[in-house]
């Protein structure tokens, strides 16, 4: 009960009884839908302007390179990946149907042929890839917004946003920026712009991409974009519309992940080059291809350049001139810390993905309720039987109300003193448990009993004051709930 | 004439003219020269006027905007281009408000900013520039900078270009979009920036559509080059997107970064490599020389009309000189000249009844022009507010609305300057009537040529090259001024005009927010249509904001207007009572002296006479001389 996946397990119990309870196609069909949902892994979007490196954050979160990336605008279509025994393509057309495609791999990215099909009537590429990278996340690579190419953008903007007569496809959203641009608002906001069930700053997250490039490729680039992310992460219009910002360098994680044997020892052999014809290469990506700087062949030279950016080589150099890093299996998981990656990785498992399950098991849960009210005219028991189960659902935990909480802080609708924050954030952040106070899991029973009570009080008094508006008191409100939930565990037997 | 005469003053030859064998000297040359002759005849005052024109010969103000989305090296190409770093650089920082560099034999700095009703200029550390220019130095422009201005020593400066840093578009800071537009149809010249990282975008095309609009020279420089091994990919990519649009405009890849290499490791081939010498040799080719261009013509026109009125009194006085019995004609020729002057610059003048007419029509005209548009703004952004139901048409909308204003806004400054070009020939054209009205023909050799004084009218403007900018005749304002008046707008009235846009974002940014967390979908329609209600007023009250400025804009301009018209005609009529009266007593002087040192001075006249001819040959010799193209 205090655990993030009861809930969805529990919702999803429900859902299956209707499934099997359903007098009709339709409803069991409506039913099925929400099991298919709650038993599936997350879905995450990675959205984001043209050229923001989406598809290379795909790859480095598959850790296989699948999605193509280039120097020019790339992704035309919404492509999903996710998990699945065979390695199989198909195109989801506009009017339902799926065409299994052909297709190849060139440098490890596929390349799908469309065949007869023309790009208009697809909908989607289904991508499905035996990783077990995608075992409890399917991602949802789309293409850039504010494209040149606006047909492109289009199709992004209708996959995501909401529309009135569907819920939004994605679960949860990554959205990648270089820096955060006026327009990067605007779609965070049209993204957050729908009922509170399924929108809210708790299920997105920002990435400040191509991090290395932001601060001009120079050894110290990620901790300047690490400045800059908590910069945006502070500023009062970002901090409306997405839990976190990280920096990344997407280019440098999926080399990373993917670094070859041949590649370290040709990087090795630049490394031992004279320290002034180095420098003078590390200049610029064109003077580090020029013809006559290197032994090593120009196109060797540039597919390195490609595979880890002017930061990835300086980086790389830097680490092999110390003497770390001399083999790829060292390498790649140095370059892997610089890029971010792991940070990131972290973020989601730890702390979106909970929420965005729990956001998740409460849409389904509307879903449900509105089945019941159609079930029952014919199957009054039915319908009654789920009512009470979601009735005792809702009443039984917490975490919904900690989701809203976060919400309400999240995007400014509470008004809470800046000194406060901290606290209500950790506290909304997980299933109450020690931790919620700042508490170790090891700390004795009476002093998590003796910081309870402490905070029990606090909250209280804060949700009494005759000046706070209703939303506001909500939260403090549901702050005191959590907090006697975590005092109540310490007194179970 | 036998006795040589002494070496006066008056013969001294042009050295410039004199020595010139080889190579025909230049106009600036010239008109130096020529100042230095005027100063040894004693005429300090077309001395001074000589040198002003030779000033702005060498350095006629041309003004290029660097423009471009934020975060896309706009600052670093500056310091590039300067080969020293002026405009604050930072991963994070961005640039926040408008920042003009132009030349100064010191490094300084002035901020003008506002408080409250108040303009403040106060001059600051260079090393604190970034405190007011940069998003985070300056957050939101809590200080009301409205623009800061930086004068630095460089060699490419020092050719009279002023280079104008803008706040990038698309920034969380805001809304510079339209206080950049605002500046742009007063540039010469503009570079669109935009990194190699990826191709332009389509806010990118927008915007560079509109920016060729208002400013017809162009030049896109990709950054960065220098960090992304494909860039020329992407500049192929850029080269299609362009050609698809439909603009041709030349395109450089530079880096900024192995410029500053370059610059510290004096390695001249690291600096060609950087390509930024690229990007100076098009400012130079399509900006500065055609600047210079207008200038030489206007300069050298200058020049000749000065000469035309020096040699008009010394051949009269020759004649006199030559002749006692002329000297008496001479003398009455030159009293009625006088009187004549005297009338023109009298109150009674036609031409001065009709400057303050033409001046208060033009106020009338351009402020109710200018109140009907805001108002039909208003209308229309109710109609749009009335249909708006999500936040982010509603900040698509705020910036609509400022473009629209800022449209507006730039008009006012077009037709005042179109009323000050329009009054301005009409008053000359009105004094060649008074002229011939008052003078009358047949007065002899002292008749002065009054046409130096309209010789300027219908200076045809379009030196940028037929271009079309607008439809409402911006070329107009490009290129006849040649720096002067302009400046004076830059330096006075764009800003502030700008400044209340940049002003009134945050504002307008503040109602987009209200539409924005519309979380909860049970009072949504009440609460929609309370937020409706709160933009409605927004918009009046920037609305009225932005005419309250303006109006007051107008009036000071209008004022200015009238008094440089004034200031103008009545100096060049001064100096033409100067010479007729200095004439009248030379020949005075002549008359009572011995026959011989009439003959000397006969002589020295002639020398002087024809060393002026010379001076006026060679200056209409220069190439481009009449390129401002006179139309009769």
């Amino acid at each position: 009960m205090s655990a993030s996946g009861p809930i969805a397990e529990q919702v999803l119990d429900v859902a299956r009884a209707a499934v099997a309870g359903a007098p009709n196609d339709q409803t069991r069909a409506q039913a099925q839908a929400v099991v298919d949902r709650l038993s599936g892994p997350l879905r995450v979007a990675i959205a984001g302007r043209v050229k923001a490196g989406k598809s290379t954050l795909l790859n480095a979160l598959v850790g296989e390179r699948l999605a193509p990336t280039d120097a020019g605008e790339c992704t035309k279509l919404v492509s999903r990946y996710r998990r699945g025994t065979g390695y199989q393509v198909s195109a989801v057309m506009r009017d339902g149907r799926s065409e299994q495609l052909a297709f190849t791999r060139t440098g490890g990215a596929l390349d799908v042929q469309l065949g007869a099909l023309s790009e208009r009537d697809v909908v989607m590429l289904d991508v499905v890839w035996p990783t077990t990278a995608l075992e409890t996340i399917t991602l949802i690579d789309t293409p850039g917004l504010a494209s040149i190419n606006d047909e492109n953008s289009r199709r992004t903007r209708e996959f995501l946003e909401h529309q009135d007569d569907r819920p939004s496809d994605a679960d949860a959203v990554i959205y990648l920026m270089r820096h955060a641009h006026r327009s990067d608002m605007a779609f965070l906001d049209a993204f957050m712009d729908r009922s509170v069930t399924s929108a809210s700053p708790v299920n997105a997250v920002a990435v400040l991409s191509r991090a290395d490039e932001i601060g001009a490729g120079r050894l110290d680039a990620m901790e300047s974009s690490t400045r800059i992310a908590a910069r945006y992460q502070e500023d009062p219009q970002l901090r409306g519309l997405c839990a976190a910002v990280v920096p990344l360098a997407g280019l440098l994680a999926e080399t990373g992940l993917t670094l070859r044997e041949d590649e370290v020892a040709a990087l090795r052999m630049l490394a031992a080059t004279d320290t002034e014809v180095l420098e003078r290469m590390l200049l610029s990506a064109d003077q580090f291809c020029d013809t006559s700087a290197s032994e090593l062949t120009v196109e060797l030279r540039r597919s390195l350049l490609d595979r880890l950016g002017l930061f990835g080589v300086r980086l790389a150099l830097a680490e092999i001139g110390a003497g770390r890093g001399t083999t790829a299996a060292a390498l790649g998981p140095i370059l892997v810390q610089h890029s971010g990656l792991t940070a990131l990785r972290q973020l989601i498992s730890q702390h979106f993905m909970p929420r965005a399950r729990v956001l998740q098991a409460r849409s389904g849960l509307v879903a449900l309720r509105s089945l019941a009210r159609s079930l029952e005219p014919i199957v009054p028991a039915l319908a009654a039987d789920i009512d009470r189960r979601l009735e005792q659902l809702e009443a039984s935990t917490v975490q919904f109300a900690q989701v809203r909480a976060a919400h309400l802080v999240a995007c400014g609708a509470a008004t809470v003193a800046p000194s406060e924050r901290a606290d209500l954030d950790r506290l909304f952040a997980s299933p109450p448990s020690p931790a919620n106070l700042g508490l170790a899991a090891t700390t004795p029973i009476d002093q998590v009993q003796a910081a309870a009570a402490a905070a029990i009080a606090r909250w209280r008094t804060q949700a009494g004051d005759p000046l706070a508006d209703p939303t506001t008191v909500e939260v403090y409100d549901i702050a005191t709930r959590v907090v006697e939930q975590v005092y109540g565990a310490t007194l179970a037997p | 004439m036998s006795n040589t005469p002494p070496p006066t003053a008056t013969s001294a030859a042009p050295a410039a003219v004199a020595s010139a064998g080889q190579q025909p000297p230049g106009a600036d040359a010239l008109i130096i020269e020529l100042a230095k002759v005027l100063t040894t005849l004693g005429r300090t005052d077309l001395a001074a006027r000589a040198q002003a024109a030779a000033a702005r010969l060498r350095r006629p103000s041309t003004v290029v905007c660097i423009v471009g989305e934020f975060k896309q090296g706009k600052s670093s190409l500056i310091n590039a281009l300067l080969g020293q770093p002026v405009c604050p650089v930072d991963d994070d920082l961005a640039t926040s408000a408008i920042t003009l560099v132009r030349y100064g034999e010191q490094p300084a700095a002035v901020v003008r900013r506002r408080d409250g009703e108040q303009q403040i200029s106060e001059p600051i550390s260079i090393g604190s520039v970034h405190e007011f220019v940069s998003e985070s130095g300056n957050p939101g422009n809590q200080k009301g900078v409205e623009r800061v201005e930086i004068t630095v020593p460089s060699a490419l400066l020092k050719q009279g270009l002023v280079v104008v840093d803008t706040p990038g578009m698309g920034g969380l800071g805001a809304g510079h979009a339209a206080a950049t537009l605002g500046f742009l149809p007063f540039a010469d010249g503009l570079i669109f920036a935009s990194d190699a990282s990826a191709e332009l975008s389509a806010p990118e095309v927008e915007f560079l559509r509109r920016a060729t609009e208002l400013c017809p020279t162009v030049l896109f420089v990709q950054t960065k080059i220098d960090l992304f091994p494909s860039w020329p990919k992407i500049m192929d990519l850029n080269r299609g997107h362009m050609e698809r649009a439909g603009f041709q405009i030349p395109m450089v890849s530079v880096s900024s970064a192995l410029r500053g290499e370059a610059l510290r490791r004096k390695d001249r081939s690291l600096n060609d490599l950087s390509h930024v010498p690229d990007v100076v040799k098009h400012l130079n080719d399509d900006v500065v020389g055609p600047a210079k261009a207008t200038a030489t013509a206007r300069s050298v026109a200058d020049a000749l009309g000065i000469i035309g009125q020096v040699a008009t009194g010394l051949h009269a006085e020759r004649a006199a000189a030559a002749d006692p019995d002329a000297a008496r004609v001479a003398l009455a020729a030159l009293e009625t000249a006088k009187a004549r002057l005297d009338y023109l610059r009298g109150p009674a003048a036609k031409w001065n009844v009709l400057v303050g007419d033409r001046i208060s029509d033009l106020s009338n005209a351009v402020n109710f022009q200018f109140r009907g548009a805001s108002r039909q703004i208003s209308r229309m952004m109710d109609e749009r507010i009335e249909v708006l139901a999500k936040g982010d048409e509603w900040d698509e909308l705020a910036r609509y609305l400022q473009t629209v204003v800022a449209d507006e806004v730039t008009k006012v400054f077009v037709e005042l300057e179109q009323g000050r070009i329009s009054t301005r020939d009409e008053v000359l054209e009105l004094m060649q009537d008074d002229d011939l009205a008052v003078g009358g023909k047949g007065q002899g050799v002292a008749t002065f040529d009054l046409s130096d004084l309209w010789s300027e009218r219908g200076l045809d403007p379009s030196i940028t090259g037929g271009k079309k900018a607008l439809g409402i005749g911006l070329t107009t304002i490009r290129g006849a001024q040649g720096g002067v008046m302009m400046f004076g707008m830059l330096g006075s009235f764009l800003p502030t005009a700008a400044g209340v846009l940049m002003m009134s974002n945050p504002v307008l940014l503040g109602v987009g927010a209200l539409f924005g967390s519309l979380g909860l979908a049970e009072d949504r329609k009440r609460k929609v249509a309370m937020r409706r209600q709160a933009a409605r007023s927004q918009v009046r009250q920037f609305l009225d904001d932005v005419q309250f400025e303006m109006g007051n804009k107008i009036s000071a301009l209008v004022r200015d207007i009238q008094r440089d018209l004034r200031d103008e005609f009545g100096d060049r009529l001064a100096e033409m009572v100067r010479t007729c009266v200095e004439t009248t007593q030379r020949v005075q002087q002549d008359g009572q002296n011995s026959t011989a040192q009439r003959q000397a001075r006969v002589a020295e006249l002639d020398a002087s006479i024809k060393s002026f001819a010379r001076l006026q040959a060679a200056l209409a010799a220069v190439p481009g001389a009449t390129g401002g193209g006179r139309r009769a």
